[in-house]
């Protein structure tokens, strides 16, 4: 008889139908991480960052290029039920530093970027991917905000965009908007490519003031372990 | 999170655990013996079994209950397929010595003793589980050669590797000897069955592969000094990569290519009176260039100096300069160092002038007159902190436009101190004395062996001045010192790629080569990539760049060759590229791990082997791993005396970015498919260790997949040989062989750990090889 290893969704069934001690420790926690090329460079040291805990496992979900603005080219809220059948018992999401851009809602209109239309419009996707999340049962969704940029205009379309993102996360009980621009700014508001850390100064950014480089990763990394562990029983739990 | 650490768990239970849940089985019983058949000849003093080499054996779990005569195992002439045999002592069985015989086959023909290999299974400690489907405790991996008796401890599984390679001219047909294993006070006798299938596969395999070997490290765990016992050993392991159809990065690693470049160089800069620091044009005070100090280090001094000593005028020095930091409130200094007459360094004579910065660009002026008794010189020195004898203080300072002014005359001392990057200016040299040439003569001799007696199917090529780097930073194209905006950067390296890919295409060679120059891009960098990519295409028509990384919209009109992680494959985008012309391989490394097919030492044995049967379901050319040879990590085992030990510590622990000790995991086995001899395991040895590499179960499932694809790609020439004979029913039946059964695997995530139905199929497709004629 042919044995398969069953896809995430199966897996999860498979480590309880198992019933030997011995292998309870196979009840891994699941980490989703969702998002564009911000996420990139993090996923890479989140991963690295819980390597060194076998039970954690991180799935990725990344799609260059793509936020919110345009489903007809990547359809985050549908990408998401698909990769959440996995059972996470955790999602991070960082995307949207390309969604300074108008919206066309599903009835056709178009929502003009920077107006009361664009804002609704976005907060009814940011919803709409914290609600697939929420059915999946994911018990902690932890979205961050887009980092100050270098360019003044992306910098404060960004701004209005994490607005919309917190507004949406204090909404959601699972949800926690987490503002990381503090970590990498020394002056909040204003970009620099530079931080102290440990009476250090580290680059934390790509070259292009937009992106995060290896240490600005590494860093976004620890914090978001730290914020994890935080959360009593949220990394130890075994999978549903 | 576990914190308790993982359990020690014994791989059988693993793999019998799988069985039970894709069976949907009743509650598993840990004891069952699941797979194997045992042998009648053991007697009382041991247990002996037999097993297919897909299976990795729990050190203890209990011998089989089926039971088989004989020890068996089938492959194509010029095919290597192993078997085990596995003892189980009652007691401890000491001076085992295992022979195997000459085999006798059909009409007389015979499989020589050399023919096949008795590897002994060696355990290594899994203390850190690779990923949540894994678990502690002693996975088989390294397949060490047998060098003398040995001593079997009782109670335990000792499985024999038993490797067949029936030669090119090998009749088809079974043949029969014996393992003899002599002990004192016990002896047994398993007969050997090898059926020899009815073709050949051919010395250089369908499926391309491209995977790292490290000469140095090679040198390191071996004790090579001498270049005559280096080209000896790595001669040892090209052979072991062509006998399990891999082909390395670069076979040629001690004959490299030699460009023979002009006698050119560009002229100083404008800011070449000033050493130290970098210009760079993404911030500036003024105009388009700064100079950037950047000191990360904690124990230097990071700084830029005009580089000679400036006579003091009589009427004092005013000092300008723009400034701005990396971070608000860090503080540098601008030092005026004096000399005396002799231009000797005046000790403490230096004048410091303390700057503290609010993170945006700033002015700094002061006039100086008040010079050291005896100064006749000053030299400027920019630091990029304030100073300190231990050079702790880090930090980033940009500067612009430094002034060293005259007093009297306001006549500026220094020049280039505004920075600006040099506009458009003449070549340095005639176009025609822009060319390179090549020594390829060593080069030549090399690759001829590894083409035409390794069979290698891939091999990269160096191509300087596209810059290059990996996702944690990329360098500036240059060359010679030339950049891209200089008019000699396009001469030379259209030269130089037109003069490689001329040569290579000459020897025959053009379509094995590829250009591997960046390293996992991250999203920043595709623009810079593509570029560099399509300086390939433009400079070295026909000679192919091979990415790692997948399909993105920015990265299109670049790569020849995408090499995406394996989850990373989307087949759809793939169709679409290969509309124009381009190739798909894949790779795995420290990921993707469970549930996909890995590398990992601590995951089932037919992973490697499934790989390639998704490789072939694909429709994909080639695979990639990054390194064969990973013994150790500069980082985790920072004494250069005492490296790691990868018998002992089978985890490939994280290479650099952290500090020296620290210990964060890849995955067991990541990157080492071969493991040194074990007289230098410990990577220390008194003599120089002559010996080849020793192989691993990974890396023989691994040829046993590449040979799966060939006897895939076999099928599939013979049948294109005589489609139009064939009636439609046939043709439909030898054509479904090409598919991929749902039983082996279905997905990336769904593929069976049983070799079994890999072995059947495997089977049908050999039968039906042998009903075609070669084409």
């Amino acid at each position: 008889m042919p044995m398969k290893i069953r896809g995430p969704s199966h897996l999860a069934a498979v480590v309880l139908t198992g019933a030997t001690a011995a292998f309870a420790q196979s009840g891994a926690s699941r980490i989703l991480l969702c998002g564009d090329s911000m996420l990139k460079a993090v996923a890479r040291s989140i991963v690295r960052e819980f390597s060194d805990t076998p039970s954690m496992t991180c799935d990725q979900q990344i799609s260059i290029g793509t936020g919110l603005a345009r489903p007809d080219v990547h359809n985050w809220p549908a990408k998401i039920r698909e990769a959440a059948t996995s059972k996470p018992a955790v999602a991070v999401i960082f995307l949207g530093a390309n969604d300074n851009q108008n919206l066309q809602a599903a009835g056709g209109q178009v929502a003009v970027f920077a107006t009361p239309e664009w804002d609704r419009e976005y907060a009814s996707r940011v919803a709409a991917v914290l609600r697939e999340l929420r059915e999946a049962g994911v018990r902690h969704i932890l979205w961050l905000g887009l980092p100050d940029m270098r360019e003044k205009k992306l910098h404060d379309d960004t701004r209005r965009i994490n607005a919309i993102l917190r507004a949406e996360c204090d909404r959601v009980p699972e949800a926690e908007y987490f503002d990381v621009a503090p970590l990498f700014s020394p002056q909040p508001g204003t970009y620099s490519a530079y931080v102290v850390r440990g009476g250090k100064v580290v680059q934390t950014r790509a070259n292009d003031g937009i992106h995060l480089n290896v240490e600005g990763a590494d860093i976004l990394a620890r914090a978001i372990r730290e914020r994890l562990s935080a959360k009593p029983g949220l990394l130890t739990a075994t999978a549903p | 999170m576990n914190r308790n650490g993982p359990r020690t768990i014994d791989p059988c239970l693993w793999v019998l655990f799988a069985v039970a849940c894709a069976a949907r089985a009743a509650p598993l019983d840990i004891r069952e013996a699941a797979y194997g058949e045992l042998l009648p000849a053991g007697g009382g003093a041991a247990a002996l079994w037999t097993a297919s080499s897909g299976w990795k054996i729990g050190r203890t779990r209990p011998p089989p209950t089926r039971t088989t005569d004989v020890v068996s195992v089938s492959a194509a002439a010029n095919e290597a397929e192993a078997v085990q045999l596995i003892l189980t002592p009652n007691v401890e069985l000491r001076e085992v010595r295992p022979e195997v015989s000459q085999l006798r086959g059909p009409k007389g023909a015979v499989l020589p003793v050399s023919a096949v290999d008795l590897l002994r299974v060696r355990y290594v400690e899994v203390r850190q589980p690779t990923d949540p489907q894994s678990a502690a405790g002693p996975w088989p991996d390294p397949l060490p050669p047998i060098q003398g008796p040995l001593t079997l401890e009782p109670g335990v599984n000792h499985p024999l590797w038993i490797r067949v390679r029936p030669p090119r001219d090998a009749a088809a047909g079974v043949y029969s000897g014996t393992v003899a294993l002599a002990a004192s006070g016990w002896t047994a006798a398993v007969p050997l069955r090898v059926r020899v299938y009815g073709f050949a596969l051919p010395d250089r395999p369908t499926c391309v592969s491209a995977f790292g070997l490290n000469p140095q490290r090679i040198e390191r765990y071996h004790g090579l000094k001498e270049e005559v016992h280096r080209r000896a050993v790595f001669e040892k392991y090209l052979a072991n990569f062509a006998a399990h159809r891999i082909s390395p990065y670069d076979p040629a690693p001690y004959d490299p290519i030699r460009p023979r470049w002009p006698d050119v160089r560009p002229p100083p800069t404008p800011w070449s009176g000033w050493s130290g620091g970098r210009v760079v044009t993404n911030e500036a005070g003024r105009g388009r260039g700064a100079l950037f100090l950047f000191d990360d280090r904690p124990d230097s001094a990071v700084a830029a100096s005009w580089r000679t000593p400036i006579p003091i005028p009589a009427a004092g020095l005013r000092l300008r300069l723009r400034y701005r930091t990396a971070v608000p409130d860090h503080e540098f200094i601008v030092s005026l160092n004096h000399y005396d007459v002799s231009n000797r360094w005046m000790s403490g004579g230096n004048l410091d002038l303390p700057l503290r910065g609010n993170g945006l660009w700033q002015t700094f002026e002061a006039t100086v007159t008040n010079f050291p008794a005896r100064a006749a010189f000053v030299r400027p020195h920019l630091y990029a902190t304030v100073w300190r004898d231990d050079g702790a203080p880090t930090g980033a300072v940009w500067i612009d436009d430094v002034e060293l002014l005259d007093c009297a005359t306001f006549s500026n001392l220094v020049t280039g101190g505004d920075f600006e990057p040099p506009g458009p200016r003449p070549a340095v040299a005639p176009s025609e004395r822009l060319r390179v040439e090549f020594d390829f003569t060593a080069w030549d001799r090399a690759m001829e062996r590894a083409m035409d007696v390794h069979h290698f199917t891939s091999f990269k090529v160096p191509f300087p001045g596209l810059g290059g780097g990996t996702y944690e930073g990329a360098a500036e194209p240059q060359i010679l010192g030339f950049r891209e905006i200089d008019a000699e950067y396009e001469p030379l390296m259209a030269s130089y790629g037109r003069a490689l890919s001329d040569h290579l295409r000459r020897r025959g060679w053009l379509d094995r080569a590829y250009v591997y120059w960046f390293d996992e891009p991250a999203p920043h960098q595709y623009e810079y990539v593509r570029r560099g990519f399509e300086k390939i295409r433009r400079w070295a028509p026909g000679l192919r760049g091979m990415l790692t990384e997948q399909v993105e919209p920015a990265l299109v009109g670049g790569p020849h060759i995408w090499c995406p992680l394996t989850p990373q494959f989307d087949p759809v985008v793939a169709a679409e590229r290969r509309r124009h012309g381009e190739q798909f391989w894949w790779y795995v490394c420290c990921g993707p791990k469970a549930p996909y097919a890995t590398l990992f030492i601590d995951h089932p044995g037919t992973e490697m082997r499934v790989w390639l049967w998704q490789t072939w379901q694909r429709g994909i050319e080639g695979i990639l791993i990054w390194e064969t040879v990973y013994w150790t990590s500069e980082m985790a085992y920072p004494d250069r005396d005492r490296p790691q030990n990868p018998y002992e510590d089978p985890m490939s622990w994280v290479s650099h970015g952290g500090k020296p000790g620290t210990r964060q995991p890849w995955g067991n086995g990541d990157g080492r498919l071969l493991y040194p001899p074990e007289s230098c395991a410990d990577g220390h040895p008194t003599v120089p260790v002559l010996e080849g590499p020793v192989d691993s179960i990974r890396w023989e499932m691994l040829r046993d997949g590449v040979e799966d694809y060939e006897y895939l790609a076999e099928l599939r020439r013979r049948i294109e040989a005589v489609r139009a004979s064939l009636p439609a029913a046939r043709l439909a039946e030898l054509e479904a062989l090409l598919e991929v059964p749902a039983e082996i695997t279905s997905s990336l995530t769904e593929f069976t750990r049983d070799p079994a139905p890999i072995e059947r199929r495997r089977d049908e497709i050999a039968r039906a090889i042998e009903s075609l004629s070669a084409p």
